[in-house]
């Protein structure tokens, strides 16, 4: 009764009040639907501690083992820790904390960005390893015409790359439609109490 | 208010299509299109017991709070046939996110299966790694455990943007088999050009997982009705086109 019934009678009355809080915004629907927001909320900043602690005990572990990659665990434990001691004392508007975010995490972050624009370029340049047909060559086409088409100087193949969005906008929407449908659906089964992602019964 | 309206009006159609589709299909074995990607999770697990490596599964940083909340839990449900198998014969994958809600769900998800299994006492919290809630942190972060070594597999499910092309290029360098599904614009350009046909899925694919990995008749009802709704959908988009060119709406 208590794992099978309580946590899905739970799921699909917080679901529906929540919809129905969303799609008919009169009161005391929005209110209700507002205030189950808000604890979902807390629920969240608890996860996020346990999913800190988590962190920490992954690197302890591997810490502890000594292997490939402590030096990396090392550094996340110390500043993972740190980090956490300095907005705790301080607050996240203190000069310190502010100096961290600003001159390492944003340099990094920004970094790794620019890596990533790497990555993308090597993948694009698989492209005839995986596909050796037609998608492939269209692929690469639309990929030249775009990055060609943005240096304004190239009239002809600016004019080509600004036709091309069009179909590739409606396949964007295509795909973003099919995704659509199958959120919903999924968010219906669980709001209908068919499927069960919170327990197995 | 007239927006609202309507996708309370579509919602609760969606209902009542998945409700007809459900009770139609009850008793039946409805065939739909398969995807070798779901098909290869479970077989993952055989080379992983034969080499003695780890399955690496990378959930992205869907959080069960934001837009990307279905699409976490149906990559879940995708998985749902390999964490089994995993937890049955101990050789359990690493799952790795980059949301706090989701690893609570995820660490859930593998807990109950080696419950299921009566394997339980074998467990280990942290078969499920909260790596960084920031995308492109969470996907260097992840493809620096491929260069550890022992991964022999990374299948990456969820929600990304371009930042997954990270992990791909680090299980390409490692030579890891690498296989995945988003519903991320982005993300589907980083997968495309470096996954085969057979190791990729598509948008919507990625909803298909619970039906390919379970006999539960609720997926496969849920996919008839996705294909239904679909055309409907298409038919109104050209029935408003029309009246609008015509004018009168």
């Amino acid at each position: 009764m208590f794992k099978r019934v309580v946590p899905t009678a739970i799921a699909v009355a917080f679901g529906l009040l929540v919809l129905l809080g969303i799609f008919l915004p009169v009161e005391p629907l929005v209110s209700i639907s507002n205030i189950f927001i808000e604890w979902a909320m807390v629920l969240g900043a608890f996860a996020f501690i346990i999913a800190f602690l988590n962190l920490l005990r992954v690197h302890l572990d591997r810490l502890q083992k000594f292997r490939k990659g402590s030096i990396t665990s090392l550094l996340i434990v110390f500043s993972a820790v740190g980090t956490a001691i300095l907005v705790g004392f301080y607050g996240p508007e203190n000069e310190w904390v502010q100096h961290i975010f600003n001159n390492l995490l944003v340099p990094g972050q920004s970094a790794l960005l620019s890596i990533t624009v790497v990555t993308l370029l090597f993948s694009g340049m698989q492209i005839f390893r995986n596909h050796r047909d037609a998608s492939g060559f269209l692929f690469l086409l639309a990929v030249i015409i775009f990055l060609l088409g943005s240096v304004p100087y190239i009239g002809i193949l600016h004019d080509f790359a600004m036709a091309l969005q069009l179909p590739a906008t409606a396949g964007m929407r295509g795909v973003l439609l099919g995704v659509a449908l199958g959120t919903v659906l999924t968010g219906l089964r669980i709001i209908f109490g068919v499927d069960h992602p919170h327990s197995d019964e | 208010m007239l927006n609202q309206w309507l996708a309370l009006a579509f919602v609760l159609l969606a209902g009542i299509v998945l409700a007809i589709y459900g009770i139609r299909n009850r008793n039946k074995s409805v065939e739909f299109h398969k995807y070798p990607v779901f098909d290869a999770l479970s077989s993952e697990v055989g080379h992983a017991a034969e080499e003695g490596s780890i399955i690496h599964v990378a959930l992205g940083n869907g959080s069960l709070f934001g837009e990307a909340a279905m699409t976490s839990v149906a990559a879940l449900q995708g998985l749902d046939a390999m964490i089994d198998l995993a937890a049955a014969y101990d050789m359990p994958p690493v799952l790795t996110t980059g949301d706090p809600t989701l690893y609570l769900l995820a660490t859930d998800w593998v807990r109950r299966a080696y419950a299921r299994r009566g394997n339980l006492q074998r467990f280990r919290p942290t078969l499920v790694r909260f790596i960084a809630s920031n995308p492109v942190s969470y996907a260097a972060m992840a493809a620096t455990y491929m260069f550890d070594g022992g991964i022999g597999s990374t299948t990456m499910l969820g929600d990304y943007t371009q930042e997954i092309s990270l992990i791909v290029d680090a299980s390409v360098r490692c030579g890891i088999y690498s296989a995945g599904g988003t519903t991320s614009l982005q993300s589907l350009g980083a997968l495309y050009p470096s996954f085969k046909p057979d190791q990729l899925l598509m948008g919507e694919e990625l909803f298909s997982g619970g039906a390919a990995v379970s006999d539960n008749p609720i997926y496969k009802a849920s996919l008839g009705a996705q294909d239904f709704l679909r055309i409907l959908v298409v038919i109104s988009i050209l029935v408003v086109t029309v009246l609008s060119s015509l004018g009168i709406i």
